[in-house]
């Protein structure tokens, strides 16, 4: 049986859409290639040119496995296989003769379609692996004819399979044994996708740099909360100790005690980060604890970390509580500073003054930065070895890595035990989903020092010099004229059209939908699992009960609902049926009535239950007359004393 | 009490089994993944470790519901064979080494369109039902190879589908009761053992015969190799685009006394039937009265189709009898 591709418009749509769904995640060439595929077969079926011979398919193969080899020095990774598959899958298009050729290329179309789900799970995948589902499978439907045609109510005959699979798909999904993956150490996850976020120090400029970034790092749904304004949130990522007076790193190892407090500011909630390749996790300053089906580390210093980088989108639940007390077990670790030029150190003099409370010299230091009138500016220039001095006196505008690092050299400098601290600060919230998300764009640098009670005490220098930053978050902040920066003021919303509202609202419904799916598929895990199993023995019994009935009742329905307008024709057939187990069948030649005769004949003790039925088929056949509720009585009776003759009176 | 209810209980349920076994044999559906089932099944382990692997629900959810797509279709394949049943199955009449034909109703007792029945004898012939209506047939035409001469059981018939997705495949077995019979082939020489003249020149005599008898025109019929191209009735081909040969009834039609001492020389047995075999043939399609006489078996003098046939099976029949060769 030969075939033609475009005949099956629905292998056409299952292919293209599945190659170019997958072709998002590969180089161009991958898309451009498709393309030609897709010509080639097309102006090839047409005759306008020729379509390439096994032994060309076949090199092509060979040296596209060369070239996939060569590019990610593996075939077993989520990308090198699946970017290899696709290509076979193109090419096997281009070959593309019989039934055989197109059995092979739906059994790869089903693979590549789940490999995209390493790539992403977000929900508009959803609908679209439904279209592919429902256009592949329907291919298969059509190719059993040559010219690929579908039979008469084939859309709806797979829809009603389809919604016929839901129940075991829905039963296997909650019932198949979960197992935490991360024991199997598999390499379906690239590593070759960029790392995202932070590294493990900043430098002048790195944050900045973050803050062009629209890449989202993780979404936070707040479960439990006492009110947060925006302004309190900072999610804590690592602690900067050391610095050699250009850049900040994590130095040695220190350690915080913690002071347990009970305090009402307790924050419940859920983090859904992206992979990012990283191992540090951001959660709420300050975090009590977290948990995941990943196993989690906690450092010395109070952070968290994962043991392995994060390459799939995992989820966190994490408890914080805002007004918990650190404090450091040795300050002299958050002394140390290189040593200064003499303007600086002429400068400290002057801030810290003939005080020694350690908060009056850090008043001092904000006072200082409020007075000259420093700017809170994505673009602070270039900065060099000196860039201290240059951003004190000179520049006087920088972003926040600017305004922390300096912070905590001159609090060091004046013997304010100090550190840079870096995380996300805000985030955008979705107030349909109540979440936060948390974008680059969001990444940020502040302080903690240490007070006069020995405690670390958090303070964000950006805040004094721009508070709008964190009240409207980095995106909308930008937008600001930079000479308003330094004022508070609200946006106005009066000006915007009514395409962005519609658009900004239905962005945010879409956000919080896939928000919620994706939570919902990352939530399913072997301990959500356990607590259904656990939850489930209590309820079973009634159930199971209620199922059995239900079900009983609903067969008993159907069948006197398909009975209902015949039913001697119905008797006369288990007539015919019981018969026919005694190999006494109706032969075609016998009408009714002889048929039963020879019945009667053979048990004349049962003549009348034969006759009874009989009469009331053929009267109700072929005179059409209605069957009354006596009778209907009558007629089940003598069945059923049909039907308990046994064998020993068949042999009579 | 109890006892009395035991055995009443064994008894039927006993008899009840002894009773169904035969009834399902000739219905009873079987059901077997196909190749790309098989591969189907495959692909859906490596998705599933997958999704195992990389601790993906998404994968999880995608791979169970093909997997319960393909449970379904286990039960749609099943279905769609299983109240399909052959009501008829006839062989239509067959010489020795040439294609017989079976004709088959396939009748679909269901209430729902069924597709795509694969019915065949052997896997090379198989004839594909694209769909049959509720309640009804569906004719089709199988072909069931060569044979020999002789009687022969009618042969199982298999019943296929694949439908709807090729995963699985069901079938079904049906062992018709009775038998068929093959004739002889019709071989040897076409000159009729009543006229000594040549064979062309016979057809001319047969010709003259017809112009001079008062012989009643009876209708047409195919032309046949061994006809004279001057039989050919040319109005009727130019009305009708066939070629046909007019037939006569009359009065006094040939006969032909057909012996089996009349293939006395030929050696071989079966040939010597497939000589009476086309002579019976030939006498048959010119209207010519003939009777066959064989050992042990006779056919008085006549003709139709009746008659042919008569002749032709006790062709068919007629066994090799040493003592009759002697």
């Amino acid at each position: 049986m030969k075939l033609e591709f475009y005949k099956n418009t629905h292998l056409v749509i299952a292919s293209l859409g599945s190659l170019f769904l997958l072709g998002l995640e590969f180089p161009y060439w991958f898309l451009s290639m498709i393309s030609v595929v897709f010509i080639w077969r097309y102006f090839g079926e047409k005759k306008v040119i020729l379509l390439p011979s096994a032994w060309i398919t076949n090199s092509l193969a060979l040296i596209l496995f060369v070239a996939v080899l060569a590019g990610y020095k593996t075939l077993f990774d989520r990308d090198s296989s699946s970017l290899f598959f696709s290509c076979l899958c193109a090419l096997k298009i281009l070959e593309y003769k019989n039934r055989r050729d197109h059995l092979f290329i739906v059994l790869l179309l089903m693979l590549l379609i789940s490999s995209k789900f390493l790539f992403s799970i977000d929900i508009w995948i959803l609908p679209v692996t439904l279209w592919l589902i429902y256009h592949l499978w329907l291919s298969l439907i059509s190719c059993h004819s040559e010219k690929s045609t579908l039979p008469s109510a084939s859309k709806i005959y797979f829809l009603k399979i389809a919604l016929l699979s839901l129940p075991l798909t829905i039963a296997l999904y909650f019932m198949f044994p979960r197992l935490n993956s991360y024991l199997l150490n598999s390499n379906l996850s690239s590593r070759g996708s960029a790392v995202t976020g932070f590294g493990n120090e900043i430098r002048p400029g790195s944050i900045s740099q973050l803050a062009q970034s629209q890449e989202l790092i993780f979404r936070a749904e707040i479960i439990k909360s006492v009110y947060i304004d925006r302004q309190q949130l900072y999610w804590r990522g690592l602690v900067l100790r050391s610095t050699d007076g250009f850049r900040w790193y994590q130095g040695p190892p220190a350690k915080d005690i913690t002071l347990v407090q009970n305090s009402p500011e307790f924050v419940d909630y859920k983090m859904t980060v992206e992979p990012n390749q990283q191992k540090w996790l951001f959660p709420l300053d300050r975090p009590l604890q977290m948990t995941s089906s990943l196993p989690l580390l906690r450092t010395r210093d109070g952070l968290y970390q994962t043991s392995v980088s994060i390459d799939h989108r995992t989820s966190f639940r994490a408890q914080s509580n805002l007004s918990l007390t650190l404090r450091p077990e040795d300050e002299k670790n958050y002394l140390k500073i290189p040593i200064q030029s003499p303007r600086i150190l002429k400068l400290i003099e002057a801030l810290k003054g003939k005080s020694l409370a350690r908060e009056k010299i850090v008043q001092n230091i904000k006072n200082y930065f409020v007075d000259q009138n420093f700017l809170y500016t994505l673009s602070a220039g270039e900065m060099n070895e000196h860039s201290l001095d240059d951003f004190l006196f000179k520049a006087k505008k920088g972003y926040c890595e600017h305004f922390s690092s300096s912070f905590a050299i001159l609090a060091r400098a004046a013997g304010v035990p100090a550190r840079v601290v870096i995380g996300y600060q805000g985030g955008e919230f979705n107030s349909i989903g109540n979440f936060y998300t948390v974008r680059a764009q969001d990444a940020h640098a502040w302080n903690e020092y240490v007070n006069d009670r020995g405690d670390w005490v958090p303070i964000d220098l950006v805040d004094v010099v721009a508070p709008v930053r964190t009240a409207l978050g980095t995106a909308e902040f930008l937008k600001l004229p930079e000479n308003l920066r330094g004022l508070i003021m609200k946006r106005n919303s009066s000006d915007e059209s009514f395409l962005f509202v519609a658009y900004d609202y239905l962005s945010t419904y879409m956000d919080s939908l896939n928000f919620y799916w994706t939570q919902w598929l990352l939530d399913f895990n072997l301990d959500r699992q356990s607590e259904l199993f656990e939850s489930l023995p209590a309820a079973s019994p009634v159930f199971l009960i209620l199922f059995i009935i239900f079900i009983f009742i609903g067969f008993k329905i159907r069948f006197y609902w398909t009975h209902r307008n015949n039913w001697p024709q119905y008797f006369y057939k288990q007539l015919l049926n019981w018969a026919n187990k005694r190999h006494l069948a109706k032969k075609p030649s016998e009408g009714p009535s002889n048929f039963v005769q020879r019945l009667q004949e053979k048990w004349p003790a049962n003549s009348d239950d034969f006759g009874v039925i009989v009469q009331n088929y053929v009267n109700f056949t072929f005179a059409d007359i209605p069957l009354s509720l006596r009778d209907l009585k009558n007629i089940r009776e003598s069945l059923r004393r049909i039907e308990s003759i046994t064998n020993s009176d068949t042999y009579q | 009490m109890e006892s009395a209810w035991r055995n009443r209980f064994f008894e039927r349920s006993k008899s009840r089994f002894k009773d169904l076994i035969p009834i399902q044999k000739n219905n009873k559906v079987y059901i077997i993944p196909t190749v790309f089932g098989v591969f189907f099944s495959c692909i859906l382990l490596v998705m599933l470790y997958a999704a195992f692997a990389s601790g993906n629900n998404f994968l999880y959810l995608y791979t169970f519901f093909l997997t319960s797509l393909g449970v379904s279709s286990l039960w749609l394949t099943h279905i769609n064979l299983s109240k399909i049943r052959i009501d008829h199955f006839e062989v239509e009449e067959v010489f020795a080494e040439n294609q017989a034909l079976a004709l088959v109703h396939v009748y679909n007792s269901s209430s729902k369109i069924r597709h795509y029945i694969e019915v065949f004898n052997s896997p090379q012939k198989s004839f594909v039902i694209p769909e049959i209506a509720p309640h009804s047939f569906y004719q089709i035409h199988i072909d069931l190879g060569t044979y020999k001469r002789g009687v022969h059981a009618l042969p199982a018939l298999r019943l296929n589908t694949t439908f709807p997705f090729f995963l699985l495949k069901s079938w079904k077995t049906h062992r018709p009761e009775g038998d068929f019979i093959v004739f002889p082939k019709r071989e040897g020489s076409s000159k009729l053992p009543f006229l000594k003249i040549e064979h062309e020149t016979s057809k001319n005599q047969t010709l003259k015969l017809i112009k001079n008898s008062n012989l009643d025109f009876f209708g047409h019929r195919r032309f046949d190799p061994s006809d004279s191209i001057r039989q050919v009735d040319w109005k009727a081909y130019a009305r009708t685009n066939k070629i046909l040969v007019k037939e006569y009834q009359g009065n006094d039609p040939q006969e032909i006394k057909l012996d089996w001492q009349m293939t006395s020389k030929i050696q071989d047995f079966e040939s010597r039937l497939s000589q009476l075999a086309l002579w019976i043939e030939i006498a048959e399609s010119k209207g010519f009265f003939y009777s066959l006489s064989l050992p042990k078996m006779s056919c008085p003098i006549s003709r139709g189709r009746h008659h042919y046939l008569n002749c032709l099976k006790s062709l068919a029949l007629f066994k090799k009898d040493p003592a009759i060769e002697a």
